[in-house]
């Protein structure tokens, strides 16, 4: 599709500046179904869209809990988010080992950038094909990290990646503002609604196909799936209401 | 006949030479506060006179120290080590004094389980948000926080005084008096003690060593002065 003579390894450089297979793992991140993240001054939240791949089949797991502090939701390929969160799950629980205490989680996604850098850098290697929305709460506060194939990683108040994420950027970028104030139920709203701009067309949010994760101060982080996620649904049905408090923000685009 | 075995594994403290005595040290409302005398033994005779034995090793958090002089210099370059990559990070976090401590103690149960202990024992306090620390830590690689903490021999001497007086109302005065007098009567009945000793506390703001500072002892007591003529034993 792309095909070109400089696309074949990670250490070959085009022409142009570019290491193509660095893009083409970000490229997988961008098939992958959405996830978002958000945080309040008080949470930090991730969401994610999960897919099944037939109707027999059960939704491939998209929220993963790191520590008692940290959870992530992934992007791409699943099986490479898997290994990354054994990675971040072991140097955790090393840290609490030695310190006895929880891993900032700016470092840990420092380390896992550097990890993933290493893919970008060798012969017979290969990028991960996975991005990781990180929501943490540690000595200073809560945080949304995002991570990426090629060993660049940022911090945001919001973020959303995956298929269709622009979307859901764009919700966010609207709103982002007032979320430092808000209380957990309405930030599940928010990452919900955002949620659902990434879906196509006639696709709807269910309890089967919609996960979410959030963790306060000293609070453990608590993944939400299948019939616990109802009331949220519930919520931003009411939402959409005429003279409901959400349909009000609608309005204002 | 009795040669080593050239691969006899390399062993450094196995017998401590120069020694620091009791460390001690007690939370108070506002604070935890430590103290150590400044004296370091080689044997019983008292070869360095004028020794720091408590540190600072974050911006909230000092350990003092009893023990061998030279494992306690290679517990501080660890530890600055520690401070040092920590300021490299630069990510507005700093570690807590509970995480020092266990890092401490990790340190020290590794290395006595290469039965090449670093001969000490540690007491490390801090504080922060409101929140004093006070842990104990040793060669062996045991620890344990409290609120009133003595090593060496201050566990025999100094440990029962504070178990009468120390309340967490506390003021820093109070604190001060309190480990004043603990001091006294380790000098009293500790040879390898001296008079000259050093007070260092934490509080919210930061970490405060004070100057070395002499407590008077009290030699005139009648007995003291007659010593032995009166029982003519030569005895007290």
């Amino acid at each position: 599709m792309f095909r070109n003579q400089y696309d074949t390894d990670c250490i070959t450089w085009s022409p142009a500046g570019r290491i193509h297979q660095i893009e083409y793992a970000m490229e997988a991140v961008k098939q992958g179904s959405a996830a978002v993240g958000l945080r309040s001054k008080t949470h930090a939240l991730v969401a994610s869209i999960k897919k099944s791949s037939n109707e027999l089949s059960s939704y491939q797991k998209k929220i993963f809990k790191i520590d008692e502090h940290m959870g992530i939701a992934i992007a791409g390929l699943v099986p490479d988010g898997r290994v990354l969160a054994k990675y971040m799950r072991s140097e955790c629980l090393n840290y609490r080992f030695v310190y006895d205490g929880p891993l900032q989680v700016g470092r840990l996604v420092a380390q896992v950038a550097d990890k993933s850098q290493l893919g970008t850098q060798r012969a017979g290697h290969r990028p991960y094909g996975v991005g990781l929305l990180v929501a943490g709460y540690d000595q200073t506060g809560p945080h949304i990290f995002q991570t990426c194939p090629s060993g660049n990683f940022w911090e945001y108040h919001a973020f959303a990646i995956g298929s269709r994420s622009q979307a859901a950027r764009t919700y966010l970028e609207r709103r982002f503002e007032a979320f430092e104030e808000l209380p957990l139920d309405e930030l599940v709203m928010h990452a919900l609604l955002s949620l659902r701009e990434t879906l196509a067309a006639g696709a709807e949010l269910t309890t089967s196909n919609v996960a979410l994760g959030y963790v306060t101060a000293g609070g453990t982080f608590t993944v939400l799936e299948d019939e616990a996620v109802q009331p949220y649904l519930d919520m931003i049905g009411q939402a959409d209401a005429p003279g409901a408090p959400g349909a009000a923000a609608q309005m204002e685009e | 006949m009795f040669a080593q075995p050239a691969d006899d594994p390399r062993k450094n403290t196995l017998r401590p030479m120069v020694t620091g005595t009791s460390a001690i040290g007690i939370k108070y409302k506002g604070g935890v506060m430590v103290a150590t005398d400044t004296i370091a033994c080689y044997g019983n005779w008292i070869r360095y006179k004028d020794v720091q034995r408590i540190h600072a090793v974050s911006k909230d958090t000092l350990i003092a120290m009893n023990g061998e002089m030279s494992d306690y210099q290679k517990v501080l370059q660890i530890l600055e080590q520690k401070r040092l990559a920590e300021y490299c990070v630069d990510d507005g976090s700093t570690q807590t004094s509970a995480e020092l401590h266990s890092y401490l103690t990790r340190v020290m149960y590794q290395k006595r389980c290469k039965f090449d202990p670093l001969w000490n024992m540690l007491l490390v306090g801090g504080f922060r948000n409101g929140e004093a620390y006070l842990g104990y830590t040793d060669l062996y690689g045991t620890h344990f926080e409290d609120n009133f903490l003595a090593t060496g021999l201050g566990m025999y001497m100094a440990l029962p005084l504070m178990r009468n007086q120390w309340t967490p109302e506390m003021s820093e005065a109070d604190a001060r008096a309190l480990l004043q007098m603990a001091l006294k009567i380790c000098y009293y009945r500790d040879t390898r003690a001296s008079n000259k000793v050093q007070i260092a506390r934490v509080d919210a703001s930061g970490v405060h060593i004070d100057e070395p500072i002499t407590l008077q002892g009290e030699w005139n007591h009648a007995r003291f002065v007659e010593g032995g003529a009166k029982s003519g034993d030569g005895g007290w």
